[in-house]
This record gives C-alpha cells, structure tokens and sequence, in this order.
C-alpha cells in the first residue's frame, strides 16, 4: 500500500510539474546553453593551465595587439566630424576609467564608424573599439563607462592576451613572426570570450568604473537593453527537427560566443551592486558630445 | 650558476651508474638470501629428520652399557631430542651444542653423517667462488664471498673462529654467526638454552632481525670469544651486512627458526609458499630501506651542498673569517653528532652519515680557505696543502676506524663534489690528487673496489668539469693552452695511479674481480674522453693511442697480472684495441686493411702458437674488423667508382682479391691443422665470418675486375666454381655463398642483360647468348646441389631449377608476339607438365602452374581496347578460348602425388576454365541480357552437375548466380528502356533473373553439402529483395513504408501458417525497412489525406502493425526466449516517445518522457516484463538527457524556484523512487539489478542534484559545494548501508578534486583572490571537507573488512581511505605549487612531506607514510632537475639546508619508529 502511496505522490508531482511548465507562457528556448556552458568552462579551464605556463609578457602582448590594430589603422581617416568628436569622447571616458585597471598597459580607445555595428571588443595590449551602433543604444556616460570597462577588463585580466595564445596554437602561428596574426580574423576578436570571463569581466568594469566615479546602474541599464535586444532576436523552434538544427547551430555558435544570456549578466551586476553597497549611486552622467566644426574639421 | 649546473650535471651523470649498480647489487643480495633462505629450510628440514632418527636410535640403544663417550653422546642427543621434538631452527642448534659439546666428544657414525651432509651442503655453496680465502666451517660460501656495499655494508670485525671439532656444532644456517656487531636487542643476555625452555612451545614469538637478535646469541652461536683488537684486512672475513629488504627476510627467516617451534614443525608444507612470501617482505622492506638508509644519505647530501654554497656565494652576510668558522662549526656538529649516534645500534647508520658529511665539509672549508674567493682566509698554497693533507689523513685514519665504506665512501665523494664546485685554477686540482691518493690507499689497504669506481669517476669528472670551465663546451679544439702539460700530468698521474693500483689488488671474489674490471675500462676510458677533450694537436693522438695501449698491453703480461686471468684478459684486449684504434690515426693515406690484415695473421699465429684463445680471438675479431672495412668503407668506394665509369678497378680489385685469398686460406689452413682451436663459440661463428668475408671479397673482386654483360657470367662463373668446392669439401657455408653469387648474377641479368629498354619483339644478339648460358649454368648448378647432398638441398636445387625456367620464360616473353603469347604460354605449361610427369620430377609440374597462371594473364590483358573484331566480337576473346581447353585439360591430366594436391588442382583448373568462359560471355553479349546469360550458364552448370554429380559446378553455378544478382542490382534496376508496350526491360529481365533465383534455390545445391539450406535462403533473399526494389521503383510514394508494412505482415501471417521459416525473415527485414521509413520519410511527412495528417496515420498504423507483429511473429524458441519479439515493442515506444516531443511544450518534454518511463516502469513491474522496464529506463535517461538543454538554463538567474526546480526535482523524484523499486526485496528486478540499472538511475538522480549545483552555485565555491555534497553521501551510504552512494562519493570527489585543480588553481583570475580567502580558503575549505569524510571512509574500510570481495567496482572502493586522503592531499600539493612563491615551493613540499610523515607514523598508516616519503624524494629530484638550474643563490642554500633537515629529520623518524614498518615483515 506505501509503495501505491509513494507511486501515485511520485506521478502527482512528475504530473504536477507536467502540468506547469506546460501552462507557462513564456517561451523557454531549447539550446545547448547549459552543456555548451559546461564545455566552455571546461575548455577554459583546461586551456587555462597551460597558457598560465606559457603567458606572454607585456612587452609581447602590446606588439602582437600592435599588429593586430593595424587591420583597423584605415578606419581612422574616415571618420566624419560628428565621429570624430564621438571617438574622442570615448577617449576621454576610457581614458579615465582604464586608470584604475591592474596593469599599466598603452591604452587606447578607437571608434568604428558603423551604425550596425552593435558591439565592442578589445585587443591584447590596450586597443579598444567601440562601434556606433552601440553609441546610439547609450543614453548615459555612465552606460559608455561600464562598456568600456568592460572591455579593459578583457585585456586586463588577459582574456584577450590568452585568446591570442588560442588562436596561434589552433592555427599553427608564430607570435614573433610580423604578419602571422593577420591569419587571425577580426570576428575572433568580436565574438567574445566564455562565460566565465564575460561574468569577470562585467564584474571588474563596474568596479573600474565605480572607482571613475561612475553608477554601477549604467551597467544595469545596458543590460536591460541588451536583454530586450535578445528577446526580439531570439528564435524558437516549432517541432523537434527545428530544435535540433537549432541546437546544432547554437552549439556551434555558442561554444565559440558564448555570452551569457542578458539576464544572468543583469543578475550578476545586481548582485555586485547589493554586495558592494552601491543602491545609492544611482545617479548617471548624460551622454552628451560637444564639438565645433569649422572647415568641414573637428576642431573641439 | 654554471658552475652548480656543471656540478649537478657530473653528479645527474654519476647518479643513473650509481642507482643502476646499487640496484643491482641489492636485487643480488636479495635473489642469494632467498636461495640461501631455501636452503636453510631444505637443510633444517634434513636435520630435523636426522635428529628424529637418532633420538630414535637412542631410545633403541638405552639398554646398552653407558660407557664415557656415550655418556657425552646422550648428554648430547638428549638435548638435540628436545629440540627436535620443538622444531628447532639452527641457531637453536648452535645454543644446544655450546652446552652438549664436552670436551672429548668423538664422532659417532650418526654425526658423521650428519657432518657429510652439511660439507656437501657447503661445497655445493663454495663451488662457483673459488678466490675465498678464510674458509668458515659450514658457512655459505654466499655470505661469505660478498663485499662490503657502499651504503648498506657495515664491515664487521669479524673475531676468527676457531674450526669447531664437533661435526654438529656448525648447523648451515650461518647467518645469526655472521653479524657479531650487530646491535642488541632489550631481552637479557639469557643462556638459550633457559630462554628456549622458557618459551611457550605453542607460541610464534615475532620474527626478529639481526639487529634485534642478543649479542650473547651470536657470541654463543660463534663458540669463540670476540678479539678485542680488530684483525687484519687479509685474514679478516668481511661478513655482509645485508640491505634492509635482505636483511629483514633474512631476519625474519633465521629468527622464525631461531625461536619457531610451531614454524618448523611445518616446514615441509610451508617451504614452497616462503619464497612468494620473502618476495613480498622484501617488497615491503624497501620502504624501510629508503626510509632509514638512503633518506639519511639524500639528507646529508643536500645539507652538504647547501652549506658549501652558503660559503662560495658572496651575499654579504657574513665575512670570509665568519663563514669559514661557520662551516667548521657546522662540520664539527654534524661530526660530534655523528660519532654521538653512532654509539647507539639504532642509529648507527645515520651516525655514519652523519660522520662522513661532517669530514667532507671539513675538507672542503679546508679547502676553501685558499681556493675560495668568498671564504679566503689564507693566502699560501704550500699551507693550506699542508693543512688539506692533514685533514685527509685524519680523515682516512678516523673514517677507517669504523670500517665502513659508507662513511668512507661518503666523505671522499662529498668532498670530491664540494671541492669541484669552485675549482679555479690548476693548483686548486691538488685537492683531487690528494684525495686520489688516500681513495687508492683506503682501496688497496681495505679491498673497496666499488669505492675505487666511484673515486675514479670524480676524479677524471672533476678534472673535466675543470677543464670545461676553462675551455668552454667544445674543449680545446687544436689551440693549446698554458696548463695543458700540467692537465696532462695530473690526467696521467691518476691514470697511473689507479692502473697500479689495479695490477697490485688481490679481488677474493668474482664479484670483487668484476669490479675491478669496471674500474680498470673507467680508468682508461675516461683518461681518454678527457684527453681529446683537452687535445691541442690532433696528430699526437696516433702516438697516445699506441703508447697507452702498449703500455696497458705490457701491464696485462706481467707475471702478477697473468695470476688473474680477468685482468690479463681485460688489460691485453684494452691494449690491443688501442693500438689497432690507433692505425686510422697515421696520417697516412695508405690503406689500413693492410696493416691490420698482417696484426690479424700475427695474432692468429701467436694464439695458435702459445695456444691463447685470447690472442687467437683477438686475431679473429682483427679480421671482422678488416671484413667491416671492406664492407662499409672499401666497398662503397667501389660503387661510386663503377657509378661513374665501367671503367675495370685494378687496385680495388686488387685488395679484394688478396682479402679473398687470405680469408680462404686462413679457413683452408685453419681446417687443416688448428681445427680443435677453433670448434666453440665464438671461435667457430668468427672464423666462419671470415669465410663470409671472402665470399664477399671475391665477388666485389669479380665485379671490380669485370664489365658489362659478362659480369653476370663472371659471377655464375664463381658460383660454379664455389658448388664444385662446397660439393667436395661438403660445406654448408659456402652453399649459402654461391647461392647469394646466384641472386647477384640474376639481378645482374635482370638489370643488364635482359635488355629492357629495348621495345619489345627486337633481336638482341647479347640476350639469345648469355640467356641461354646463364640458364644452362642454373640448371648445371642445381645439378651440383642434388649430386652433393639429400633432401636437405632440394630447396636450393628448386631454387636454381626456377631461375632456368625463369630465364626461357624471359626468353618468350621478349620473343613471342602479344595475341599469340596466351597459347605459347599455355603450350609451354603443357609440355613442362608432361615432361615433369615424364621425369618425375614434380618441381617442373608445379613451373607448369605459374606458366598457366601467366597465360591467363596474358590472355586478359591482350588487346585490351579491342581493335581486333570479328562480327563485333573482340578476337581476344577467341585467344582465350584455348587457355580454357588448356584448363580443363591440365584439370583432367594433372598427377601429383598427393591425392589432396590432385583434388585441389582439379578444382583450381575447373574455378579457372569456368572463370574465364564466364569473362569470354562478358565480353561477347549484350549488356542488358548479361546477368540472363550468366545466370543461364549456372542453369547449365547445375544441370551438368547433376548428371556427372562433379559438386564443384554446382558451387560455381551459385558464384556466376550472384553475379548475375549483382548485375541486375547495378545495371538493370537502372535500365528504363521498354521491351513491350506497357512493360519495361527492367521488369522482363530482373523477373527471368528472380524465377532463376528460385530455380536454382531448390537445384544448384550440391548433394552433399552442410550449406544447402543457407544457399537456398540466399536465392529467396535475393529474389524477394529485388521484387522489393522493382516495387520502390515502379511505384514509389508516400505510402510505401505502409505497404511494406503490410506485406511484412503478410509474410509473417504466411510464415505463421506454412512455417516457411525464409519468409518469416523476410518479414523481418521488411519491417526494419519500414521502420527506416517511418523515422526517415513519413516522420516529416506534411501532406494530409482527407484533412488527416498523413503523418498521423501512417505511424498509426505502422505502430499498429508493429504492436501486432510483436504478438504474432514467428520465431525460434531460442530467440523469443530472450525477448527478441519485443523489438516491435520497443520500435513502438520510440515512435510514441517521438509524437510527445512532437506534441508537448520543449520545456515539458523532459517531463513528458520522465512520466511515460514511470509509466512503462511501473507496468513492467507488474505484468512482469522487464523490455517494458527497460524501456522505461531508456525514457528516463532520455529524460535526464534532455534536462540539459532545456531544463536546467530555464526561468530567471537567481531565483530559487522557478521552472528549472520544478521540473528537475520530480525528475529526481522519479529516478530514486525507481531507484528505490529496484532494491533487493524486489523478485522481479533481479535480471534489472544485474544489469546495474538501479546503479543507472541512482547515479541519474545524483547527476541531476550534482547539475543543478553546478548551475546554482558561484563558480568558485563549486568545490566546496560538491565536497558537501561528497560529505552527505559518505553519511548517506553509511546510513542506509548502501555502497553505491559511496562510489558516488568517491566519484563526485574526484570531480571535485579535477575541478579544484583546473578551475580554481590554474582557471582562477589573475588578479583577485590574492587575499588568504582568495589564495588559500576557498581550495583549503574544500580540502577539510573532503579530508572531513575520512572517519566515514575508515568506517567504510572496516566494513568492508567483514564482507567478502565484490565485484570490480567495489573491490576498488574497499579501501575508500586511500582516495579520500590521497586526492586532497594531491590538491593540497598542487595548490602550494601554484600559489606558494616559485622559490619556496620546495621548501613547503618538504615541510608537507615531513608532516604527512609525523601524521602517518601517529595513525601508522603505511600508505600515507610512504606519501610522505615520496614527496621528501620528489624534493630532491625537484632540486636536482629544477631548483639548481632556476633559483637564485638565497633560495637554493635555504632550499638545499631546509629540505636536507627535514628529509635528515625523516630518517631519524624512520629509524625511531622502524617498528611500525616492520609489522609488515
């Protein structure tokens, strides 16, 4: 008779639980999040050991980013007034925040004049680019601080450095030889790093840029509106054979980009915020860009 | 810093020779104490019988007078009767005849014979060393031939024996006699026979060792009272001190006999079971070895080094004056200490180290004072000479007085390493000499060879390390430098030095003899690497080569050297090889050959004349040597030369010649007059070389003096002479010769003279001469072979018989035009069969085979493209007509005399007629009506076969059947032409080809073949898969997988009632095809009928179907028996598993599949069906599975319930309540238990609890989390007695463990965590909690002690407590390695180690002990390999004193305790 009790309670809950999940409305993805997740981390831990035994040094990190910066060197001159004055406001943000960072690296912070270009990345050795696009989504100084802090963290804390290692023993390249990197594409450098090290790396910016006085809420805010960017991109599937391409996609693209999703990052940075103390800095800086142009030039 | 890396590269050099040959010097040790251990027990065993039979003799003579003697001789036997009647190992024996032997005690014929046995026993000992000197009545020679060890051999002071005159009074079994130094035990110093009798005789007192045995035991046991004054080294016997690992099997061995009542009144049936059981004590006792022998050593080592480097470096601590006094005050403290603990037994050994590393620091800050920069404290070299030779002396005088090599040996080798660490300048090279000088004084004086090995090596590595400093890596290549005459002295004065030393030693053993040979090859060998290393004019080295091997060949015919052999041998063969290695270094361009050719004749003359075997062999290998220059200098000389040129080498021809003559000569003359010299190894295998030598010198001979086409004939021409005298002289050798003179000629013809360059169909005039010489000549030497010898040769005339008739095949092969070659060939066959046949000589037959198989080669590869025809028939297809007659006639005329051999050729010659009628039947029909015909001619065949009932037509009516199958499969399926309006040529003859099938099926079986019935099957197989092919083509569509289904069903509902069992198969194979269907097709079928979708109904029904064919389908008992209907069932439950993951929500269907496996399980449960069961198990590891990808990423980050927790905790629930279901009570489950399901769904539930951790939980804490949950587990297991949660335990800990390693060591950020939380607390709390399940694990092992062994799994978990301690402390090790800084990693190791070691001893946990152990050795390998190359001056002196004390400090704890280890011997 127990074990009819315990048969049915045990039914009731798998019922139960039946019975919830299909009555949510959410939409829950089907995707290789978690295993890729646990293969990431893996990976990087086991890629950590020897690339912790075989570190390059500063001096070796900050040519190999020299050389790297060379495939964007062209964008420069392209660049209207209303750009230029938008790259060196980035300068001036980033600039203030990367005093703060662990390492006394040559930092510099570029412009990518491409409004579809919603996304930042770093390079080993100090280069940092921003692209318009994510501009435009900024409605704080605050919000720019934390991107940026973000991705100084990136080569602070050597992800990117390490990702160089990655690449030139996948490719079979030899750091010291000039032009070797270049067999190494730019979407390396766009798509990310693993979990672990974006979670580091939100972490440590919202600390470089509380330290630069800025609010940990802009890091909040962008967060926010990367998670309403995910919500209307994200696809889901409508029959196992979709959830299978997908997940054979997503697996694909998710080991190697494999961003945490928007919530857990905005998760982690509340967190941080209620750990830390830092409720009362809610107060953001607007974004604002003052320039002059005389002659068609960039003058202020 | 290069100066410690050239240091430490002498001794990483040093250290492999040393470990080699202590290591084999103790496996020696080890393999003679349990011969001797063998011995003992078969000797012991002896007594005892002899003394019950004469205890039995006593009783039966008690009647008889009591005259004095026998009076004595009972007094006697009394006592040996109770001690037989206690089984009495020898000791004890030893003890009874101290108080049995009166005084006048005459031999009576009982003892004699007692004593007979012993002396045999000992000569059977004493045989194999002959050198012994002092002869020990009935000691075993083994003991006593052995040498001090350098570090496990105390030599004793052995008090002289006086021979004892009662035959009795020395049992065989020495060993307690031997060790009168040995240190005593607590036990008073009782007489033995009280402490015997006080001895319960039922009780096994503890074995005891040596050390541990009374000294008033052995002193009994010698029956003479010890000399106060130590003898002399000649009329001492050394007596061995054997390793621990020997020492304590023989310990244990000697004091189980010395006390073992009960031990040796079974030594009988215990005998064969010792030896395993000594392996495995002695096993054990190697740790002790290490622990209390060797560490001490390592210790002191390192302890040496580091104080030595504390006082080279100049860090400004201290002033010269400060660290001279300080390293004297350290010297004098490691002596005083030294001499303090050699005072006591226990910690003698360690006292010796002690004593020998306090002398070498000695000597080397005497040293320093001068020769040391940073310690110079004097200024004149004549006194601090003065002062090093002091130190020397009262090192040799106060190291000799303990007689020890250790302490010996120690103190000249750490002073040899000190003083080279900070060799300057030449004089500073006076240190080695003077040590050089005491090594050889102390070796001559003590008979220390193996010191000797190990001084000559520091002696000639220092003196390199010397020059190497001063010449750089490369020496001094030609320049020549200001100390080289100096150098070269010194180098000589050691040469010399340790060569008299050599000449003058008297070895007593072989082994000592052995020695001295390394010792002596060392000397000069390493006299000369350094010598090249410093070698300023190339061109002296032809005069150094030739002095020094003259001089060592004079020292090896001296009349002291001649008295032992080994050393005349060893210095006249080193002597020899130098002078001859000298000859290439004339400078002269002439030929060495020579030279060396006349040395091999004067040696062969001398040793054929003095009747030497070492001059004669010395002459033998001399000309090897010349072979081998001819080989591989000469001869290639020769090549290039004929490469460039057929121009005729004259010279060359000329030393090959004279080589050729002399080698034959020398095995002509040989033969003739010194034969007996030369008929044992190597003797005979040389000269036989030698004869091989002047093969090959004549046939390069031949080839130098001879061009063109006419080499080859040159060289058939040797080989004709050589079978004339291998003929005569009946030698087997030069057959082998002439036969390698036949391949040489052949390939020279097949290079030369076959001419194949030239088109083919050209006369060549060259080639129809020498072909036909060179064939003649082949079969001529085959002549030769046959009338020379019997069966033996029949290989090589066969041999010689193929290469005629290969040649007149060539001949044809070049001659004959293509269309006409296939009847030539086949015509030859013929006629070579029938002339075999004729002569009767079956080789030509079997030629006749080869020339059949050639034929039918060429006639398939004649006129390939066709351009012959007749009537659009390829005329080569005519051409192979006649090898078909030629076939089938061999087949019909073939005689061998073996009948097998005429079976298998009939049917060969058959399979090939048919075989190439079937391709002349390809090449000449149409392509459609190809697979007809051939399956016609089957028809025809099968017919045939059953009129003449010849059964191989019938096997190859089905072969041309199955290409007939194959050839309507690849060709016609394809084929869309019509034949009839409204019926396609596909559907004519793919139907003629499947009624064919089912003809031959019931007639193309042989009678008496065992494969009718699989052979039929394979018609109906193949006829019903085409007609299901020729269905997929004419209709295909969307509802074929039902039709297939359905005819499935009608096949197995046909099968069902006329038990034609083929077609149940088909049904079989046909449901397969649908179910393929099914998930491959129909599964994404989107098309409706009548608004239903296809899809639905069309799984529907196959599952219907399926359902029902799970039911009804017919199969073999055996097969239903093991449940193989129930494929259906199972194909069933997939297509329902598919439509749920089809219908329900993405993140239901984990839930979904869980609740349906539930289902299933419960079901199975109660109609008893275990494939229900396991499906359900299937559906939950399904579910388990899909929990990853949809389950455990859902709802919000953070929150603690949501969707991920509400659908993976009733999974959970589910998988351990089936886990639960599965438990032992439960009948049904047995076979499911058996499986290890129930293991399945716990180690699930544990899975999915592990997985939402892992996605709960920050990264870092991780770790600890899992040691949680490894701690709950342990609990859990013991709790509920289950061990499979402590298997999971041990798994999940090594996942914590791998994780702690790799994530939280070398995953962590570069930057925080550099505060104690950070650095230590996080790893460090995860260590305490899996350190914290260790009192369960303990538990866990005593549980397991009352259990019997399980399977293969449990037995690795019987012994958790291994795993728990080793893992953590594995991370523990780890994490001081990455987080301690670089220069301290060593230094916390050692501190580690030593704690785990003081643990270890507290709880007494052998494992954790030798842990302990091996992480104080992995130290010092660690600064040997690392930290000597990579640490700064401060980090190395600490590290090297710091890791020294506490390994020093582990073999004081390991001498202290040795009990705790000994419980294991």
């Amino acid at each position: 008779m127990k074990r009819v009790a315990a048969f049915v309670g045990v039914l009731f809950a798998g019922v139960a639980g039946l019975y919830f999940s299909q009555r949510r409305h959410e939409p829950t993805p089907v995707s290789a999040n978690a295993v890729v997740a646990m293969a990431a981390d893996a990976q990087r831990d086991l890629t950590r050991a020897p690339m912790r035994l075989t570190r390059l040094s500063d001096d070796e990190e900050i040519a190999v980013g020299k050389e790297l910066a060379e495939q964007y060197s062209g964008n420069a001159d392209k660049l209207s007034p209303e750009q230029q004055a938008l790259e060196e406001y980035v300068r001036r943000v980033g600039g203030s925040v990367a005093l703060e960072a662990h390492r006394r690296l040559p930092y510099s912070f570029h412009l990518l004049a491409d409004r579809a270009m919603i996304n930042a990345f770093s390079l080993p050795g100090g280069p940092v680019y921003v692209g318009e696009g994510l501009l435009d989504l900024m409605t704080s100084e605050d919000q720019l601080a934390a991107v940026l802090g973000h991705e100084i963290e990136h080569i602070d804390h050597y992800h990117c450095a390490e990702r160089v290692q990655i690449e030139a023993r996948l490719r079979n390249l030899k750091l010291g030889i000039v032009g070797a990197l270049l067999h190494i594409p730019l979407e390396v450098w766009e798509a990310g790093y693993n979990k672990d090290e974006e979670f580091e790396a939100d972490r440590e910016g919202m600390r470089l840029a509380v330290l630069t006085d800025y609010s940990p809420y802009g890091a909040v805010s962008v967060f926010e509106k990367f998670g309403k960017l995910h919500d209307e991109y994200v696809i889901h599937a409508r029959s196992p054979e979709e959830e299978l391409s997908q997940l054979a996609i997503q697996s694909l693209q998710g080991y190697f980009r494999s961003h945490p999703l928007p919530s857990e990052r905005l998760a982690q940075a509340n967190n941080v915020i209620a750990q830390e103390g830092w409720q009362n800095r809610r107060t953001q800086k607007p974004f604002r860009v003052e320039y002059e142009v005389q002659n068609g030039k960039y003058t202020k | 810093m290069e100066l410690i890396l050239v240091v430490f590269a002498l001794f990483a050099l040093a250290t492999p020779f040393a470990t080699v040959f202590l290591l084999l010097r103790q496996r020696e040790l080890r393999q003679r104490l349990l011969k001797l251990t063998e011995l003992s027990m078969e000797v012991a065993d002896g007594l005892r019988r002899e003394l019950q039979e004469l205890k039995r003799q006593v009783e039966t003579s008690a009647i008889a007078s009591h005259s004095p003697t026998e009076t004595a001789l009972r007094m006697h036997t009394t006592v040996v009767a109770q001690v037989a009647e206690e089984p009495a190992p020898v000791a004890s024996v030893r003890k009874m005849v101290d108080v049995a032997i009166p005084h006048s005690v005459t031999p009576t014929p009982v003892t004699s014979s007692i004593e007979k046995k012993l002396e045999v026993v000992a000569e059977t000992r004493e045989a194999p060393f002959p050198v012994a000197t002092t002869r020990v009545p009935l000691q075993p020679p083994g003991i006593q031939r052995e040498q001090p060890d350098a570090d496990l051999v105390e030599p004793v002071s052995q008090p002289e024996q006086k021979p004892v005159h009662s035959p009795i009074t020395a049992p065989p079994v020495p060993i307690t006699a031997t060790e009168t130094r040995l240190p005593s035990a607590p036990t008073p110093a009782v007489p033995a026979h009280r402490r015997e009798a006080a001895q319960p005789p039922s009780a096994t007192p503890p074995p005891l060792s040596r050390r541990e045995m009374p000294p008033n035991l052995t002193a009994h046991a010698a029956t003479v009272p010890h000399s106060p004054t130590p003898v002399s080294p000649a009329a001492t016997v050394r007596f061995v001190r054997p390793p621990s690992a020997s020492l304590r099997s023989s310990a244990s061995t000697s004091g189980a006999s010395t006390s073992g009542a009960s031990t040796s009144g079974s030594l009988p049936a215990s005998a064969a079971k010792a030896i395993p059981r000594q392996r495995m004590k002695s096993v054990f006792a190697m740790e002790e070895i290490l622990g209390t022998n060797w560490l001490n050593k390592l210790g002191i080592v390192l302890v040496v080094f580091g104080v030595a480097l504390f006082g080279i470096y100049e860090l400004g601590q201290l002033n010269p004056a400060g660290k001279v006094g300080l390293s004297y005050a350290v010297s004098f403290a490691l002596l005083g200490v030294g001499v303090f603990l050699e005072k006591s037994d226990r910690y003698r050994i360690i006292g010796h180290t002690l004593i020998g590393g306090g002398w070498a620091l000695l000597f080397f800050t005497s040293y320093a004072m001068n020769h040391v920069q940073a310690m110079r404290v004097m200024s004149s070299e004549s006194a601090d000479l003065i002062v090093m030779l002091a130190v020397a002396l009262a090192m040799v005088v106060h190291t000799l007085r303990y007689r020890s090599q250790l302490v010996t040996g120690l103190a000249f080798l750490l002073a040899y390493g000190t003083v080279a660490l900070s060799n300057d300048d030449v004089y500073s090279l006076s240190s080695g000499v003077i040590l050089a000088i005491g090594l050889v004084a102390i070796v001559i004086r003590m008979g220390w060879f193996e010191l000797e090995v190990f001084g000559i090596l520091s002696s000639y590595l220092s003196h390199a390390y010397w020059l190497y400093r001063l010449l750089g890596p490369g020496g001094a290549q030609g320049h020549a430098f200001p100390d080289y005459h100096a150098s070269t002295a010194i180098l000589l004065f050691y040469w010399l030095t340790y060569r008299i030393s050599y000449v003058v030693r008297r070895p007593k053993t072989l082994f000592a003899e052995h020695v001295s040979t390394a010792a002596a090859l060392c000397n000069t060998l390493l006299l000369l690497g350094v010598m090249k290393f410093q070698s300023v004019n190339p061109k002296l080295a032809f005069m150094a080569l030739l002095i020094i091997g003259a001089a060592e060949f004079s020292f090896g015919q001296l009349p002291i050297t001649r008295r032992r052999r080994e050393a005349f041998v060893v210095l006249s063969v080193l002597g020899t090889a130098l002078m001859v290695a000298a000859v290439p270094f004339r400078g002269s361009d002439n030929n060495p050959v020579v030279l060396w050719l006349i040395g091999a004749e004067v040696f062969l003359a001398a040793g054929a004349a003095v009747a030497e075997v070492v001059f004669r062999r010395l002459g033998l290998c001399i000309g090897l040597l010349v072979g081998l220059h001819l080989a591989f200098v000469d001869f290639p000389q020769l090549v290039t030369a004929r490469q460039l040129s057929e121009n005729l080498a004259p010279a060359a021809g000329t030393i090959f010649g004279l080589c050729a003559v002399v080698f034959y000569c020398n095995a002509v003359f040989i033969d003739l007059h010194w034969k007996p010299y030369f008929t044992d190894s190597p003797d005979a295998p040389l000269l036989c070389a030698h004869s091989y030598i002047g093969g090959f010198a004549a046939a390069s001979a031949a080839w130098a003096l001879c061009s063109g086409d006419w080499t080859a004939l040159a060289l058939a021409g040797i080989m004709l002479t050589l079978a004339a005298l291998a003929r005569r002289l009946k030698s087997l050798h030069l057959q082998v010769q002439y036969a390698g003179l036949g391949l040489l000629s052949l390939y020279r013809v097949a290079v030369v003279n076959l001419h194949s360059e030239v088109p083919p169909n050209s006369h060549i005039t060259t080639r129809l001469v020498t072909l036909p010489i060179l064939a003649a000549a082949f079969y001529l030497t085959a002549k030769f072979v046959a009338a020379s010898d019997g069966k033996d040769k029949r290989t090589f005339q066969g041999l010689f018989t193929i290469a005629g008739t290969g040649l007149l095949t060539a001949l044809i092969y070049y001659e004959v035009p293509e269309l006409w070659q296939p009847l030539a060939a086949i015509a030859f066959a013929v006629l070579l069969l029938e002339a075999g046949q004729g002569i009767a000589y079956p080789v030509l037959a079997f030629h006749a085979h080869v020339l059949s198989g050639l034929a039918v080669l060429a006639a398939m590869t004649a006129d390939q493209a066709g351009v012959h025809r007749w009537h659009d028939i390829p005329l080569h297809a005519f051409g192979a007509l006649p090898v078909v007659a030629g076939a089938y006639w061999i087949a019909r005329r073939i005689r061998l005399p073996d009948p097998a051999h005429v079976h298998f050729g009939r049917l060969f010659y058959s399979w090939v007629g048919t075989f190439v009628m079937a391709w002349v039947l390809y090449e000449a029909v149409p392509a459609p009506w190809i697979a007809v015909s051939w399956l016609g001619f089957a028809i025809v065949l099968a017919l045939i076969m059953r009129k003449i009932g010849y059964e191989p037509l019938a096997w190859q009516a089905n072969a041309l059947a199955v290409c007939s199958v194959v050839r309507a499969y690849t060709f016609n399926l394809e084929t869309e032409q019509p034949f009839w309006p409204g019926i396609s040529q596909r559907l004519v003859t793919i139907s003629i080809v499947a009624a064919g099938l089912y003809f031959l099926s019931r007639k193309a079986l042989a009678p008496n073949s065992d494969s009718r019935r699989a052979i039929s099957y394979l018609h109906t197989f193949a006829a019903t898969a085409l007609l299901a092919l020729l269905a997929w083509h004419e209709a295909p569509g969307g509802w074929l997988a039902a039709v297939w289904a359905v005819f499935a069903l009608l096949l197995a509902l046909v099968d069902r009632r006329f038990e034609l069992e083929d077609l149940g198969w088909q049904a079989h194979a046909l449901a397969g095809l649908t179910m393929l269907r099914s998930v491959t097709v129909n599964l994404y079928a989107s098309e409706t009928w009548h608004g239903i979708s296809v899809r639905l109904l069309s799984l529907a029904i196959v599952a219907f179907v399926f359902y029902a064919l799970s039911r009804i389908v017919r199969l073999p008992e055996p097969l239903r028996e093991r449940d193989f209907h129930h494929i259906y069932s199972w194909a069933a439950s997939a297509l329902v598993s598919l439509l749920m993951w089809y219908e329900l929500q993405p993140l239901s269907v984990a839930e979904g599949w869980a609740v349906f496996g539930l289902v299933l399980f419960e079901y199975g449960l109660w109609r008893k069906t275990k494939q229900f069961r396991f499906q359900a198990y299937v559906a939950l590891g399904a579910a388990f599975g899909r929990i990853f990808f949809a389950n455990l990423t859902a709802g919000d980050p953070g929150e603690l319930w949501g969707p991920r927790m509400y659908t993976v905790l009733p999974i959970t629930l589910i998988l351990f309540f089936a886990y639960a279901q599965l438990g032992p009570g439960e009948q049904v489950a047995n076979n499911d238990r058996r499986l290890h399901f129930d293991m399945l769904l716990a180690y699930l539930g544990t899975g999915t609890v592990v997985a939402l951790l892992y996605f709960q939980f920050a990264n870092e804490w991780l770790v600890t989390a899992w040691g949680i949950v490894v701690f709950a587990l342990f609990g859990l297991s013991l709790f509920l007695d289950r061990p499979i949660f402590l298997h999971q335990g041990l798994l999940l800990t090594l996942c914590t463990c791998t994780r702690s390693v790799i994530h939280n060591l070398f995953g962590a950020s570069y930057f925080t965590g550099r505060d104690w939380t950070g650095r230590y607390f996080v790893l460090g709390s995860a260590i305490a909690v899996l350190l914290a399940c260790l009192p369960f694990a303990f538990r866990w092992r005593d549980r397991y002690r009352a259990r019997p062994a399980g399977g293969r799994i449990e037995s690795l978990a019987r012994h958790p407590e291994q795993f728990m301690f080793f893992a953590p402390v594995l991370v523990l090790t780890l994490m001081l390695a990455v987080k301690m800084r670089s220069g301290m990693v060593t230094v916390s190791w050692g501190i580690e180690g030593l704690s785990i070691l003081v643990i270890a001893f507290l709880i007494n946990e052998r494992s954790y002990r030798l842990t302990g152990l091996l992480l104080l050795l992995v130290c010092f390998a660690k600064i040997l390999l690392v930290d000597m190359w990579g640490l700064e001056a401060r980090d190395r002196y600490i590290t090297l004193i710091i890791v020294g004390g506490a390994i020093l400090l582990a073999s004081f704890l390991y001498t202290k305790y040795r009990e705790a280890i000994r419980q294991y011997l």
